[in-house]
């Protein structure tokens, strides 16, 4: 049997096999129609309770009316207030999930071509049993220039029961170039292996309800091609170079400047010098002064004999910080003034 | 004479088209999708790719999918 990314593969399954797999997939279809029907009876249950309360309300309201509780019948029309705001959302969410049941169970055959289609169009596709996941490989992707290599993309056909999102696939790098600054994005629209499918998500979802399972892994295929500037992860422009260590942003090699305390990388806006001994640093291992508040690095802090405060060693004058300075020196004079006082 | 046309852009919902006789998938692309370029398309008929000149039977199953479409992100 030949490999696929280092496991068995079904490259030349038989009509057997690929209807075992179709079988697998149409029973997921089942229980995720089963599911929306629930969801559907759990959004009209929302309905129905909103308007047996207003029904109530109104009745009440009416009783207020007669014995002119005018109190009692603004408390109660704000109650009423809010679950009529209530309804359009539960009434729009319930028709919005009627829609969704409304699929045709594709049949076995139809999912079967599905997988010979897929085969054709991706060469092989993999299969795994036991994780029940089917699998396909990307050619190399490279979006503007930034090369980031080839991609399997896994269909976890146990969460199409649950399909909400696009989270039943997984896109997993083969031979990761990821992002400068996030080691987890390694494609602009890819984050802890998962796809963000932006535009195409309704598509995807639809060709997954309805069993098409070879149009939904082109349309993954189709998202890893396109580069949308508009909404990435991280921009491409940002992809290659020297991520600082505090802010993330990427910068070139000479815009990047290394911190011998902390071992790190910066960028120049994170980066600065102890205004004392003029050494290098980032900004997390200067201190700001509290009397002058300029950056300054641990070893050039001393601290005050008298209120034990930290200040730069410019700020320290006879081992105090300024404001303990001040006040020895004022009541130095006070002191002089009560001497000269007392002479005269 | 009808064909099944499936459009992976957007919704990607599947519908049955009614169709001429001696319609080309190319002519059939062009009235579905006008003003979009076939070349951002990969387009199959029966699951097969074919020649713009093919011409559509009865019953045929017509996709196009995007192959240009926007992830998101951020």
């Amino acid at each position: 049997m030949p490999l696929f990314f280092g496991k068995e593969c079904i490259m030349e399954t038989s009509i057997k096999q690929k209807i075992k797999i179709a079988s697998l997939i149409r029973e997921q279809l089942h229980l995720l129609l089963d599911h929306r029907f629930q969801e559907v009876q759990r959004l009209i249950y929302v309905v129905c309770t909103n308007l047996e309360r207003l029904q109530a309300g109104r009745k009440s309201l009416e009783y207020c009316g007669y014995h002119n509780w005018h109190g009692a019948a603004a408390r109660l029309t704000t109650q009423m207030e809010n679950k009529l705001r209530d309804l359009p959302y539960a009434a729009e969410q319930a028709t919005r999930m009627i829609t969704n049941t409304k699929v045709s169970m594709p049949p076995l055959r139809q999912i079967a071509e599905e997988l010979i289609q897929l085969q054709n169009e991706f060469g092989s596709f993999e299969f795994d049993l036991k994780e029940q996941t089917i699998s396909v490989l990307t050619d190399p992707i490279e979006l503007e220039g930034v090369y980031l290599g080839e991609f399997e993309i896994r269909l976890d056909i146990g969460k199409l029961a649950q399909l909400r999102d696009c989270t039943v696939f997984q896109v997993i790098a083969q031979d990761p170039h990821p992002a400068a600054a996030n080691d987890s994005i390694t494609h602009p629209h890819v984050s802890e292996e998962y796809l963000c499918a932006g535009d195409g998500s309704a598509a995807l979802m639809q060709a997954l309800a309805t069993g098409r399972i070879c149009d939904a892994f082109l349309l993954v295929k189709s998202i890893l091609e396109t580069y949308n500037p508009s909404s990435p992860y991280i921009q491409l422009d940002q992809w290659e170079g020297i991520s600082c260590y505090d802010c993330g942003y990427v910068t070139d090699e000479e815009s990047s400047y290394y911190c011998e305390a902390c071992e790190q990388v910066f960028c120049g806006e994170c980066f600065s010098y102890c205004r004392s001994c003029d050494s290098s640093l980032c900004r997390c291992c200067l201190s700001e002064c509290p009397a002058c508040e300029e950056p300054t690095c641990e070893s050039c802090m001393s601290k005050c004999s008298d209120c034990d405060e930290s200040v730069c060693v410019s700020c320290l004058i006879d081992g105090l910080c300024p404001s303990c300075k001040e006040e020895m020196e004022a009541d130095d004079e006070e002191e002089e003034i009560e001497t000269e006082q007392h002479v005269a | 004479m009808k064909v099944l046309w499936i459009n992976n852009d957007l919704g990607g919902f599947a519908d049955y088209v009614p169709i001429s006789e001696n319609t080309t998938v190319e002519k059939f692309f062009n009235q579905q999708l006008s003003g979009r370029p076939a070349e951002d398309y990969l387009i199959r008929v029966n699951r097969q790719p074919v020649a713009r000149d093919y011409v559509l039977q009865n019953g045929d199953r017509v996709t196009a999918t995007p192959t240009k479409v926007d992830g998101a992100g951020s």
